[in-house]
């Protein structure tokens, strides 16, 4: 259960990209607040800025503007050599696991390494940690000597949240970390980190493109459409009670098992507009069935609706 | 005939055990086969060998993969090579470390067009941009002039498809192409690779560990387990009258919209 201690608070936070001589707008202006205990999950359309806001939260890309505090300590503008040993606090299992792992380090040393180096532990103990921690993860313990590209996509998946559980961060990242596992490791993962995360008491961004996942790991979940949060809503609620357009068309995107197939592929029509130039007006506006107006005028602000439920949107779907 | 017969393989890593194990499989011309299951079950081990380019230290160590007839184990290097350019095509499950970090997208993907047309370079950046705009990808222009790193984990993914299907290859062999995709561009992702069998008569072996987008684009859907093919069907029998134990687990452990939660 979460608590209603703040553990992470992101503030107005900004992300640009100089692209020759243009602005690349990933990350526009995202506040939000996580708790200590919880899991919020992340989901929303690919280039939408989930990776670039996550980096920024780990401390490996600098924010263009804003803040972002873990337990009350703004670390955005932390000397290198500060940031070095507060970066213990938080760890990322990143969204392409191989290009974290260093080609010709062993299996079982890329574990143990942030538990020597933080934590000083010797070598022998924290490599009998780590073959703990890999049969935790669904994977044989000789796993740990092997080298990264002997693995399969999945089997590199588990060994980088093996790695990210090693430590007790405060907070954890998972940058689609689950999406090269079968459903059923996928279901185990997915208890595993849920029970961690309540066992250690820390907090946890989830991104995930399955929504039916991510609903059920986390409490919350925050909708992005190209640099914004358009909706935060609890996860209990998602299906019944969403109400931006945009998370609706992800809802009426999955494909069930069971589909029929003769129906046609239910398809977002139009666009989705350029990071490069920012029109005025909502971002969701030229692909809405809703759009008014005024849509293609204003940004919607994100404006809580209900307890524990906000939109960024000028007509919500209805019910 | 059937386009592709997989008769009897079983590939190995260097001394260990073999990583696929006496699987056998055919796939129909036009048809969209799954490949399925348990991960690290040897299903991007298997594309490979089809594709002839297993990593370092793999080799099909018996069986045949035969391609219109041809057995593809019995090619030369050379011959493979042409065989690649033309009829078979793959998208990686990992595109980002299949492209070359220190080259823009533009440099990679006129360099694949040109292995296999006689365009010249203009002629090629069009071409290429106009497969980007199918994949849905905003700013083609700006992705074309991007390094990987620029690129989110979809968009390379997306630059990846686009580059797979620009050579109008036979047979398509496509590993996790969806997977770093929101919902909603996996649906047109999806589309797209339904018209390219529909109107263009590509036959395709996907790789998906989702079981929707299996569901909805296969014709046959193959289930790996612990390197053997555990199961093999169309896809009603796979999805409705599964025989196997392990395939019914699989499907019921597909995460529901209304099922538990985890989370407390
Ligand atoms: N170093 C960079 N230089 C320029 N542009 C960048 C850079 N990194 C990311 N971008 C751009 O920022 C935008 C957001 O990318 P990001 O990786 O955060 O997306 P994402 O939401 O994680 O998408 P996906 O679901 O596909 O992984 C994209 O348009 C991307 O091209
Ligand atoms: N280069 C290699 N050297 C040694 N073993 C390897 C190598 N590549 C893969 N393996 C092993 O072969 C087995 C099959 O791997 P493969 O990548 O084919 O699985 P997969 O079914 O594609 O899994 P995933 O769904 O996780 O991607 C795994 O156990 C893996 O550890
Ligand atoms: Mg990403
Ligand atoms: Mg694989």
């Amino acid at each position: 259960m979460p608590s209603n201690e703040i553990i992470l608070k992101v503030e107005d936070v900004y992300k640009k990209f100089p692209v020759k001589k243009r602005t690349l707008h990933a990350v526009s202006g995202i506040s939000f607040e996580l708790f200590r205990g919880e899991t919020l999950g992340l989901v929303g359309e690919s280039g939408c800025g989930k990776s670039t806001l996550a980096r920024m939260i780990a401390g490996s890309l600098p924010v263009t503007s804003g803040t972002i505090t873990l337990n009350g300590v703004d670390y955005t503008k932390m000397k290198p050599k500060e940031f070095r040993k507060f970066r213990r606090n938080i760890q990322m299992v990143f969204q392409d696991p191989l290009s974290s792992f260093s080609p010709r380090m062993k299996i079982g040393k890329y574990i143990c390494e942030p538990r020597i180096n933080y934590d000083r532990v010797s070598k022998e103990e924290a490599m009998k940690e780590a073959c703990v921690l890999l049969e935790k993860v669904g994977l044989p313990a000789d796993f740990a000597d092997r080298f990264p590209h002997e693995l399969s996509g999945g089997q590199l998946q588990r060994v980088a949240i093996a790695r990210a559980m090693a430590i007790d961060p405060r907070l954890l990242i998972c940058d689609e970390a689950t999406g090269a596992l079968d459903v059923s490791i996928q279901n185990q993962i997915a208890k595993l980190l849920v029970g961690f995360i309540e066992e250690k008491n820390m907090g946890c961004l989830f991104i995930g493109h399955d929504l039916a996942l991510v609903r059920s790991v986390t409490q919350r979940i925050a909708i992005m459409y190209l640099g914004r949060i358009v909706e935060l809503i609890n996860s209990e609620d998602l299906e019944k009670e969403c109400a931006h357009p945009y998370t609706q068309a992800l809802l009426g995107s999955v494909f069930d098992v069971y589909c029929d197939r003769s129906r046609p592929i239910a398809l977002l029509t139009g666009e989705p507009p350029s990071p490069l130039e920012l029109h005025e007006g909502c971002p969701f506006a030229v692909r809405c069935g809703n759009c008014t107006e005024r849509c293609t005028r204003e940004v919607p602000a994100l404006e809580e609706t209900a307890p524990g439920h906000s939109v960024a949107c000028f007509n919500p779907v209805s019910r | 005939m059937s386009l592709l017969e997989v008769r009897h393989c079983t590939i190995r890593y260097q001394n260990g055990a073999p990583a696929v194990d006496d699987v056998s499989f055919n796939v129909e011309k036009g048809q969209i086969v799954s490949l399925v299951g348990e991960s690290g079950s040897g299903k991007t081990t298997m594309i490979r060998a089809i594709l002839g380019l297993l990593p370092p230290g793999g080799k099909v160590s018996d069986g045949e993969i035969i391609l219109d007839g041809h057995d593809l184990l019995k090619l030369s290097e050379h011959e493979m090579e042409a065989v690649r350019g033309k009829d078979i095509a793959m998208i990686f499950q990992d595109v980002g470390l299949s492209m070359d970090p220190v080259r823009t997208v533009k440099n990679q993907y006129i360099e694949a067009i040109k292995t296999h047309e006689s365009l010249n370079r203009k002629e090629c950046y069009d071409k290429a941009v106009d497969m980007l705009k199918r994949m849905h990808l905003t700013d083609p222009n700006r992705v074309m002039n991007s390094y990987p790193f620029e690129l989110s984990g979809g968009m390379k993914q997306r630059v990846g498809i686009a580059m797979g299907m620009t050579a109008q290859p036979k047979l398509l062999l496509a590993d996790e192409p969806t997977s770093a995709l929101d919902v909603t561009i996996q649906a047109q992702v999806v589309y797209e690779l339904k018209e390219l069998r529909d109107k263009y008569g590509a036959t395709i072996i996907l790789v998906t560990h989702n079981m929707g987008v299996a569901s909805y684009l296969s014709d046959c859907i193959g289930v790996m387990k612990m390197s053997k093919m555990v199961e093999f069907g169309t896809r009603d029998e796979i999805v409705f009258s599964p025989r196997m134990e392990y395939t019914r687990d699989l499907i019921e452990a597909v995460p529901k919209m209304g099922g538990a939660r985890f989370a407390k």
